[in-house]
């Protein structure tokens, strides 16, 4: 499916919020890759083509919150 | 990785010491959770549990540095006598002469950096709401004795320790030598004005020009 370039940077900031909010209610020791992709409803490779893993969703949503 | 168990005040307190020297040394927004990490050996969960954000961690950071000097500042003068005039020499002087003392030097080195400008805003912004009580404590004295005289010893602190901070430093802006030879010549009379002190009773501040120190 060919996601158009709104959609494409939307997905990327709906990571990050969905990602911000299981840290702060679970912890980020306590959450797993699939507890987010859940929350999204999205493939892995989606989440993989903007980061490389959980700790890189971390490290992101850290320094811009 | 070994575990090491401590207790959270101390672990709150690595994580801030640790940040700290990044942020001088590879400036704030180069510094990432993974440099703080690797220079402690620790989780990033664990730091995340502590600091949920960079800038969270940057205000303690701020915090920590302020605090530490204020409580320096207040145990050199613990045992300071005289009248307030004579107390708020010894004040300004120990505030200003800190170099060659512990880091404090490569500090304000890196301070003064571009890339730190933000985290030197945040510095100077509470160390004016610090240490204003500290000097408007010795206004207040001075009022009644008769030397000063203000209705708003607080308010009067902040704006002359906030202005000359501001106008003085010149990692914060890069000030000529002119511009503060011509400041620092005529804040003792500036001050004198804003607490109706005796003329020339503010007259030491000449001296502490870093400019003329380095000459």
């Amino acid at each position: 499916m060919e996601l158009g370039r709104k959609e494409k940077s939307d997905i990327y900031f709906q990571i990050k919020e969905a990602a911000c909010e299981l840290f702060q209610s679970k912890g980020f020791d306590n959450t797993a890759v699939n507890d987010l992709l859940e929350k999204l409803q999205i493939e892995e490779q989606v989440l993989y083509s903007y980061f490389q893993s959980l700790d890189d969703v971390l490290e992101v949503v850290w320094s811009e919150s | 990785m070994v575990r090491v168990v401590k207790k959270p005040e101390e672990r709150r307190s690595d994580i801030i010491d640790a940040a700290c020297q990044m942020f001088l040394a590879k400036g704030y927004d180069n510094t990432t959770m993974r440099d703080v990490m690797r220079h402690l050996q620790i989780a990033k969960g664990t730091i995340y549990h502590y600091f949920s954000s960079k800038e969270e961690l940057l205000d303690a950071v701020v915090e920590s540095v302020t605090e530490n000097e204020v409580r320096r500042l207040k145990d050199a003068m613990t045992n300071v006598e005289g009248n307030a005039l004579e107390r708020l020499e010894q004040l300004i002087l120990k505030s200003a002469n800190r170099h060659g003392e512990d880091d404090h030097d490569a500090i304000l080195e890196h301070l003064h950096k571009p890339a730190n400008a933000g985290m030197h805003i945040r510095l100077l912004a509470r160390v004016v709401t610090l240490q204003a009580p500290l000097y408007a404590e010795l206004f207040s004295q001075g009022c009644k004795e008769g030397i000063f005289s203000t209705d708003r010893p607080l308010e009067c602190a902040e704006l002359l320790l906030g202005s000359i901070q501001f106008l003085t430093d010149v990692g914060i802006y890069p000030w000529t030598q002119d511009q503060l030879d011509r400041r620092w010549q005529a804040f003792p009379q500036l001050i004198e004005n804003q607490l109706r002190a005796p003329k020339g009773s503010f007259s030491f501040l000449s001296a502490i020009n870093p400019g003329n120190k380095e000459k």
